[in-house]
């Protein structure tokens, strides 16, 4: 389970994420939606450690991550919205290195051929990663989120770059991570896709959190029962300063 | 920790492995490679056949004492500027390290440590080492004889001594200058304050040394030894005694033990400890200052990659065209090229916004000082030899162009990331290339030129050697702009630590080889006694021809290059 709480982050002057707070719950899959610049990435990035928080507290599975930090990230795999796998590593070597990151190279034997199976790397493997399509990378980047033992996911814009048959293919695998008990946080601006696979959508603008709940709650907090996401998103963003 | 240095070591290996995939690569990775072979290991290897003797000397060996005080203010030198790269640590993260690394559970201080040591510390510190043992094995012959044989126990502890201090020196000033960066990043030290401190105290210390040094001269002796001899005198003593105690370390097999060393490990090692204490007192934004710095780089390539010619321009549409920033000014507005003079005009507007002004900046500012510097010694001295001023001229116009070359690299990899952009557009690679090229060379010969007017000012009968000079720098710079292109097209990856580290030898190489066609023209010139029209007409022929040629090789390359490759 993944709490977030009061969580706020400036960027100078800037407040990028305001006071915002929820929870994750085991089996769930959540959107985080907003428009351009709303603290979506800078949220993510908080909630997985790459960024100190200026205020508020996240936990994950009853770690602190300020206290407990490396407990906490033990338990989560993030997915960056830009691909950045290191150049000069291989397919097989870049996924063996998160793995010894995360102390779970027991996992990493065991599933590796799998994994590229899945992901269609097989073929590129020993190829370095600098010659990776932007989204042979994405796939690389999400296959090593499979290598440890995450209970709680974190994408970034997961979908995008990434070919029909991979799409499909990583929602079989969000349903399935959910199936098994996990909790999965994903942002996207592909708002179709979130209506299909997210339990719940939190919307967020200028930093806030502006509305939270499932779709059918969203339509009645909008007053547009019946709307497609998209259209109650458009509503609640719209004429907001 | 195994994670980090299975990074390191892969991506080493992997870099190897990756030059020798491509042929071409190949053959210039093995040239550079034997290159250094031959120019290093033949001496070491000599040094080992052969017995130092008395014949060996050189009379022109400065005392231990001056060598001392040499090493002394060189050692400075280096650390000081150590400590500068560290306050602006942008190169030692990646966007690789915050999406890859960051959110892993290793643990935070490790992994900004090893980073910083890795990509900082590690690279300069095998630098220094390996020069100094260089300097060891091929000094070692000549110092031993004017000096006591240095035994073999003396030399190892000695390079000990001097590898564990200066180590501990620049771990101590690197980490410090992380701090620096560090408080500047949460804004409890002015940023401005921080550089007019790294600028203003080791200025305002040569400037007491050179005051003391010329208002009590000694008729018969040097200004440089008078100059040394004083950094051994009161308050410059104290003042550089951290680093003479490096110094002294370096000179144990020859000097012995002085008193100066265990002073330099009090110092060295406390400072090491207390920038270690105050790095950790902000362990918990480490990772954000580290985000901070790989987006500010990423941002930086990104700018130079986005301010690209527009297609409107491109089809010679004239719009209005508004400028980002409101800076540019009016007449580059005004002008709207097309064709290839349009990649021209737009590599001038980007230059506007690169490096490249901080060298042309740096050339008005070294070209007023030292030529004023010069006018103020005529005045003051008119019967000096104006040979000697024509030399340091020509010499300070060389490390213009030095500076420039230096400052262009920044400009040329961001050339090729442009490429995507560029390749499709109806322009030939010959024109691409020679659009690249041709705004820097322009520069360089525009920022020059004010240097040869206050030199032909100063020395007006001399107009047609320092205009041939003129001629010499600007067109071998366009050529070693020519040769830097084509090695780049080679290495462009400044990410792979072999393809940097053949560059790096390489731009060395190219300035030499970008200076030799002047060089033999301008000296058969003076032998045969030809007159300065005809070596003006002789050297702009050659160069040109050579620059044809380059530009069409770097053209073929240019049209088949791939990126990734």
């Amino acid at each position: 389970m993944l709490t977030v709480s009061h969580l706020t982050k400036y960027y100078a002057n800037l407040k990028a994420v305001d006071n915002l707070s929820f929870e994750l719950q085991p089996g769930e899959i959540v959107g985080l939606l907003g428009p351009n610049g709303a603290g979506k990435t800078t949220t993510l990035r908080c909630i997985c450690g790459i960024l100190q928080p200026d205020d508020g507290a996240v936990s994950a599975g009853g770690f602190d991550l300020r206290r407990s930090e490396r407990q906490a990230k033990q338990l989560m795999a993030f997915v960056p919205e830009t691909p950045a796998p290191y150049d000069l590593l291989t397919v097989r070597e870049h996924i063996k290195f998160i793995a010894m990151c995360y102390n779970t190279l027991d996992i990493y034997e065991a599933a590796v051929d799998d994994l590229l199976a899945r992901f269609e790397l097989k073929d590129k493997e020993n190829e370095f990663s600098v010659t990776l399509s932007k989204g042979m990378k994405q796939k690389l980047m999400i296959a090593c989120a499979f290598v440890h033992r995450a209970t709680i996911f974190l994408f970034d814009e997961p979908m995008v770059g990434l070919d029909p048959k991979s799409q499909f293919t990583l929602k079989a695998e969000l349903h399935r991570l959910r199936a098994e008990g996990a909790s999965l946080l994903i942002s996207t601006h592909q708002l179709d896709t979130a209506e299909k696979l997210c339990d719940r959508v939190i919307i967020m603008q200028q930093g806030k959190k502006i509305s939270e709940g499932t779709l059918g709650e969203l339509q009645q907090q909008a007053t547009m029962k019946g709307n497609s996401l998209e259209e109650v998103f458009l509503r609640m963003t719209e004429n907001r300063p | 920790m195994n994670a980090l240095w299975f990074l390191v070591t892969r991506r080493f290996l992997n870099s190897f492995k990756r030059a020798f995939n491509n042929p071409a690569r190949t053959i210039g990775t093995l040239a550079v490679l034997a290159l250094i072979a031959v120019t290093y290991g033949g001496p070491l290897f000599m040094q080992y056949r052969e017995q130092p003797s008395p014949s060996m000397l050189s009379p022109f060996l400065p005392p231990l004492e001056l060598i001392g005080s040499i090493l002394t203010m060189m050692v400075g030198a280096y650390l000081l500027f150590s400590f500068a790269l560290a306050v602006n640590s942008m190169q030692a993260f990646t966007e690789h390290d915050v999406l890859n690394l960051f959110p892993t559970p290793l643990p935070r201080k490790l992994v900004f440590q090893f980073l910083l040591f890795t990509r900082g510390l590690l690279a300069s510190t095998l630098s220094i080492l390996i020069l100094a043992y260089f300097f060891f094995r091929t000094s070692r012959s000549l110092i031993s004889v004017i000096h006591r044989s240095a035994s073999l126990g003396s030399a190892i502890s000695g390079s000990f001594t001097f590898a564990a201090l200066f180590i501990t020196a620049n771990s101590a000033l690197l980490i410090g200058g992380v701090c620096c960066g560090l408080a500047v990043f949460h804004k409890l030290l002015p940023k401005k304050l921080l550089w007019s401190l790294i600028i203003f105290v080791p200025a305002s210390f040569l400037g007491g040394l050179l005051y003391r040094t010329l208002s009590s001269m000694d008729q018969g002796t040097e200004v440089l030894v008078q100059l040394l001899r004083r950094t051994n005198e009161q308050p410059f003593a104290m003042l550089l005694l951290p680093f003479r105690a490096i110094a002294a370390s370096a000179l144990i097999p020859y000097a012995g033990w002085t008193n100066t060393i265990p002073y330099g490990i009090l110092i060295w090692g406390g400072l090491l400890v207390l920038c270690q204490r105050m790095l950790m007192s902000f362990a918990p934004s480490l990772y954000d200052y580290a985000s901070d710095l790989a987006q500010a780089n990423a941002r930086r390539r990104e700018r130079h990659r986005n301010q690209t010619f527009s297609v409107e321009a491109w089809m010679g549409r004239k719009e209005k065209r508004k400028s980002a920033d409101g800076k540019y000014s009016r007449w580059m507005n005004a002008w709207a090229p097309t064709g290839a003079t349009a990649l021209f005009w737009r590599n001038l507007v980007m230059m506007r916004r690169s490096n490249i002004m901080l060298a042309i900046k740096a050339n008005i500012l070294l070209s007023a000082l030292f030529y004023g510097g010069i006018a103020a010694l005529r005045a003051w001295q008119p019967g000096i030899v104006e040979d000697g001023l024509i030399v340091l001229g020509g010499t300070a116009q060389f490390f213009v162009v030095f500076l420039f070359v230096a400052a262009s690299v920044g400009w040329l990899t961001q050339t090729l990331k442009r490429f995507e952009i560029q390749k499709p557009l109806p322009v030939s690679p010959r024109n691409a290339v020679f659009a690249e090229l041709l705004p820097i060379a322009a520069i360089v010969s525009c920022s020059s030129l004010i240097g040869i007017i206050l030199l032909i000012a100063l020395f007006p009968h001399l107009f047609g050697i320092l205009l041939l000079g003129y001629v010499a720098i600007s067109t071998s710079y366009m050529l070693m702009s020519c040769l830097l292109f084509i090695v780049l097209l080679f290495n462009p990856d400044q990410h792979d630590t072999l393809q940097r580290i053949l560059f790096g030898f390489s731009t060395v190489i190219v300035i030499g080889l970008g200076a030799l066609p002047s060089a033999l023209t301008i000296t058969l010139g003076y032998l045969l006694h030809l007159h300065l029209v005809v070596q003006g007409t002789i050297l702009l022929m050659i160069n040109g021809v050579c620059i044809y040629l380059l530009i069409a090789l770097a053209a073929k390359r240019y049209e088949s290059f791939n990126p990734v490759d």
